[in-house]
């Protein structure tokens, strides 16, 4: 009660101000009128009486400022007061406050919507109801799992049956699986949908309504082929089936099989994966979906499948993270040889484990850099505010000789800090905001379901970053400035306290600093900029211009080897006759972006030694059509070859590895449970990553076209053939679809990454060195004003103009080679860090260290160099006489 | 003797806020009249001046205690009045209880010898 009305009272004295203020002008002024009528009454002249009264009250202005001395939020309003007058304070230097603000806009700005992006990917909670209460469960397997375990995506994902020990866990309320993947739906429109295959507990887990129908009975899982049923996204349904609900109990194609709709999710659900999802399938259902072909589903030694659950009542975090491992240790015990160390995380999009070891240099280095840029502002900004209070030092010092106390300066210097910090990041707040659609311009549309939207913790971040910005710029400068000998401060000259750091110290510090973090970011961006542009002209190895691959849905389709032969032949002598082609193979895919790894065992007399290799499966006209040679011997076509006996062509670089010093051609090696002999040798090419050219392959020959991809290199443009290719399979088969994909896409995707750090970090580099300059030029003419006097003494003694000059440079340079060393070392033991992304360039890569240390040189040249002519223009005759 | 409270806010401004109370207590009334009607029930030993009274009203006001409202004075002159509430109510009668005790304690402790 008395604290509501102590809020309330609060929230009127601040707000309605006016009238509080208009009212109590009245009260006092009725309270003198009554009592000079009283005074009246008792027989006073009028004149005498108001004289009196006046007298009686006291000083109304002083009453006035007792009671709000005594009101509701005094100390607020004393707050307001202060905030007031700092900006007004900063409405007479308009462009210093606009030179701060713009610069700790930039910094908190940048720095928040890396913060948000990565925050998003990692960490954002799933878009479902009590998000909080939702984990992940993945596992670590030692030393990379079971042998032969089939990983799809990453080895932390898991199979149905560990998935179905870990939802035996107590601590979980209920659990399920999912699996994204794309589903082929015909009949009408014929299109592939992006889906999940889900176990029947789900929408359960997730708290998912359904919109209409109904979702999965648990006796649809029941076993494999079991659910022949099928839940809509509300999206699907709208778009695809016009809002119609009697097509619930219809049968849609996916695949080839009849599915039964039963139901519509809720509206605005797009299921968990990044990819958003517009149907869900029984993942009992993968074999019958795959026509048998592929049966992972009753594989228990396979990773694929990521897996949801939602803590039980009472349950907490480290409960399930306990017995999660005690399941764990019964799954080990069941297979000798396994260990497994299981993870348990809050739910998010991108947490697996792989993420955080495959991730971490990206996302570190993401975070560095955001760090860096706010760092670069703050630099620059104390180095603003330590000029102005040097300007502002007789203010400070008459305030503080009329006696206030250095305490409230500083709290005020402070609020001035706080007030330019917090405008700098409302400003700022306009990066975060840009972010959702840059990102949905960056983004395949509709795709990705990556919510990059500002929410409470990301604004709580922007102002934590504020908050730590105000202490970082304003401190230093705040206690710096209100620090003075108030006898020389009048006097005009400046000195300072004794075990006080000269100001200039300060800011040479900062300008090493700025100078360091501009080394760094520039010298970086030098190795990614080689890097990128290493990986555009050195030859990986194969075509990568006018490649084209296209893909079909004939495996979904239920298409038999028999007849995917006869289609795949068809289409590829269409296209073969195609004006332009070069050549037609059949391939498992591309190279670059997966990989595909085996191993193979070799005899060496009676040692036999087993290899990683990068697996690749194609036919005998992918090396003519990826304009690779064949170094030596043949390809699969001309060899002879058995029933038990299959050719294999090698890379280079694994003959000279598997067979150093002999002949490799007809030498034999076993791969799973079969022989193969080599029948050629191909030249090296970068089967998975660009920086890695030579790594070694093995070339299987492709038995049937299901599942493979047909690669056409062209002699010109092969845009022609990307629209036809899908009109031939729809006149083969009106179910058949055509996905085309430009090997030249792929690569730029490849390099994208690269590239976008190379041209941010270049950007803020070139910004972080624009600042430095400033700063450097300031410290240095500062210190040429300085020592006016000294080199005028200098000059009068026969000193020359080149001498002062340099000897003024000196004292400016000195920052900036600690800072420029210091950068270059960090931006050294960082380039190690991320070598995968340099693409075989060196991380000591001796141009971008020259070109990048040249530029930071000539900046830190005209920096000193400029303001330090000034020295040589200085009249000894006339400095010496003024200051004298 | 009289007792400019406004020199002793600090040691007396609980005893300020029960005499506010305590003429309040009767019915409404504006400031001056507070201040008169303090002078007679003390019979003149407390002399409340605006420095004290005008941030005491206004504090209780804040604090529930009393609300405000402007009103007519006996001499048509536009006042404003102040009324105890119902929580102000309870703080007097609290506030007196506490007076007494302590009042109470203090005269027990001097006649201590």
């Amino acid at each position: 009660m008395r604290m509501f009305s102590y809020v309330r009272a609060t929230a009127r004295n601040l707000v309605r101000r006016g009238k509080v203020e208009r009212d109590l002008d009245d009260e006092l002024r009725g309270y003198v009128e009554l009592l000079t009528a009283e005074k009246v009454g008792e027989g006073m002249t009028p004149d005498a009486a108001r004289r009196a009264a006046l007298v009686e009250s006291g000083g109304v202005e002083q009453t006035k400022e007792e009671v709000r001395d005594a009101r509701a939020g005094a100390r607020l309003e004393a707050l307001r007061r202060d905030v007031r007058h700092t900006v007004r304070g900063l409405g007479r230097s308009p462009g210093f406050a606009l030179a701060v603000v713009c610069t700790l806009a930039i910094g908190i700005g940048l720095n928040s919507a890396l913060f948000t992006l990565v925050y998003s990917v990692l960490a954002r909670p799933l878009p479902v109801r009590d998000a909080d209460r939702i984990v992940n469960v993945y596992q670590r397997l030692q030393s990379g799992g079971p042998r032969g375990r089939d990983v799809r995506g990453s080895s932390s994902f898991l199979s149905l049956a560990e998935f179905e020990s870990y939802a035996r866990v107590p601590a979980f309320a209920s659990a399920a699986v999912y699996h994204p993947q794309g589903l082929t739906v015909t009949g009408g429109e014929n299109r592939v949908v992006q889906s999940e295959l889900v176990s029947c507990g789900y929408f359960r887990t997730l708290a998912v309504p359904i919109a209409i129908g109904r979702g999965f009975s648990d006796d649809e899982c029941a076993h494999p082929g079991a659910g022949r049923v099928v839940v809509l996204s509300h999206a699907a349904w709208a778009a695809r089936y016009g809002g119609d609900s009697s097509v619930i109990g219809r049968a849609i194609q996916v695949n080839g099989l009849p599915l039964t709709v039963i139901g519509v999710a809720e509206r605005g659900f797009n299921g968990i994966s990044f990819q958003r999802a517009s149907m869900w399938v029984p993942v009992t259902m993968q074999p019958t979906l795959e026509h048998g072909r592929d049966s992972i589903l009753v594989h228990s030694n396979a990773s694929w499948l990521t897996m949801v659950a939602r803590l039980a009542r009472g349950a907490t975090l480290e409960q399930a993270r306990t017995q999660a491992a005690v399941t764990a240790e019964r799954l080990d015990a069941a297979e000798p040889g396994r260990r497994t160390i299981p993870v348990v995380v809050r739910g998010a999009y991108f947490n697996f484990p792989d993420v955080s070891s495959q991730g971490a240099v990206p996302i570190a280095l993401t975070l560095l850099l955001g760090f860096t840029i706010v760092a670069m502002a703050c630099a620059n900004v104390m180095n603003l505010l330590l000029a102005r209070g040097l300007a502002r030092r007789r203010e400070i010092a008459i305030r503080l000789a009329i006696g206030a106390a250095r305490r409230q300066l500083v709290q005020q210097l402070l609020i001035e800090s706080g007030v330019l910090a917090l405008a700098g990041a409302v400003v700022g707040m306009g990066f975060v905001l840009a972010l959702p659609p840059m990102i949905r311009a960056l983004l395949p549309a509709g795709d990705m379901q990556l919510d990059v939207s500002p929410n409470l913790r990301v604004i709580a971040y922007v102002f934590l970053v504020a908050a730590a910005a105000t202490v970082l710029v304003g401190l230093t400068p705040a206690l710096q400035t209100t620090n003075v000998d108030l006898a020389s401060a009048f006097k005009g000259t400046a000195t300072f306290g004794k075990r006080q750091l000269r100001p200039s110290r300060i800011r040479s510090a900062i300008v090493g600093v700025q100078m360091a973090g501009s080394a760094m970011l520039l010298v970086m961006a030098g190795l990614f900029l080689r890097g990128a542009l290493h990986a555009t002209v050195t030859n990986p190895g194969y075509a990568t211009r006018n490649v084209v691959a296209f893909s079909t849905n004939a495996a979904p389709l239920g298409y038999d080897d028999e007849r995917a032969a006869v289609v795949y032949r068809e289409l590829m002598d269409h296209i073969r006759r195609t004006p332009g082609v070069v050549d037609v193979a059949l391939a498992a895919q591309l190279p670059l972006l997966s990989r595909n790894t085996g191993s193979v065992r070799v005899e060496h007399g009676t040692d036999s030694v087993v290899y990683n290799v990068d697996v690749a499966v194609v036919s005998a006209s992918y090396f003519h059509t990826m304009d690779m040679r064949i170094v030596r011997g043949t390809t699969f076509d001309t060899a002879s070859s058995s029933a038990d006996e299959r050719p294999v062509v090698i890379s280079s670089s694994l003959a000279a590895r598997l067979w150093p010093n002999d002949e490799p051609l007809g030498r034999r090696l076993q791969s799973g449970s079969r022989w193969f002999h080599v029948v050629g040798i191909a030249s090296n090419a970068a089967a998975s990553s660009l920086s890695r050219a030579a790594e070694p392959v093995v070339y299987f020959a492709a038995a049937s076209p299901l599942e493979r991809q047909i690669v056409v290199r062209t002699s010109n443009s092969p845009a022609t053939l990307t629209a036809t290719v899908p009109t031939w399979a729809r006149a083969l088969d009106p179910a058949l679809l055509v996905e085309s994909e430009r090997f030249e896409d792929r690569i730029a995707l490849v390099l994208l990454p690269a590239r976008l750090i190379a041209a941010s970090t270049a950007t803020l580099g070139a910004l972080a060195l624009l600042l430095a300059t400033i700063g450097v030029a300031g410290v240095v003419s500062f210190g040429v004003g300085q020592r006016r006097r000294e080199v005028a003494v200098r000059l009068a003694i026969g000193a020359t103009a080149q001498q002062v000059v340099a000897l003024m440079m000196r004292q400016g340079s000195r920052p900036i080679f600690v800072g420029i060393g210091t950068g270059v070392l960090i931006a050294a033991g960082l380039a190690h860090l991320v070598r995968g992304l340099l693409f075989g360039v060196s991380p000591l890569d001796p141009i971008a260290y020259v070109a990048m240390a040249s530029v930071l040189a000539l900046g830190g040249f005209l920096a000193t160099y400029l303001p330090s002519r000034g020295a040589a223009l200085i009249d000894p005759a006339s400095t010496l006489r003024d200051d004298g | 003797m009289s007792i400019r409270i406004a020199e002793q806010t600090k040691l007396l401004q609980g005893t300020l806020d029960l005499l506010i109370l305590k003429a309040l207590a009767l019915g409404e009334l504006h400031g001056l009249a507070v201040s008169r009607r303090i002078e007679q029930m003390t019979a003149g030993t407390f002399q409340v001046k605006p420095g004290s009274l005008f941030p005491a009203l206004h504090r209780m006001e804040e604090a529930g205690w009393l609300v405000a409202k402007w009103g007519e004075s006996e001499s048509n002159r536009r006042a404003k009045y102040y009324r105890l509430t119902a929580a102000g109510r309870k703080q007097f009668e609290v506030e007196t209880g506490e007076w007494n005790r302590i009042s109470l304690a203090i005269a027990a402790a001097l006649r201590t010898t």
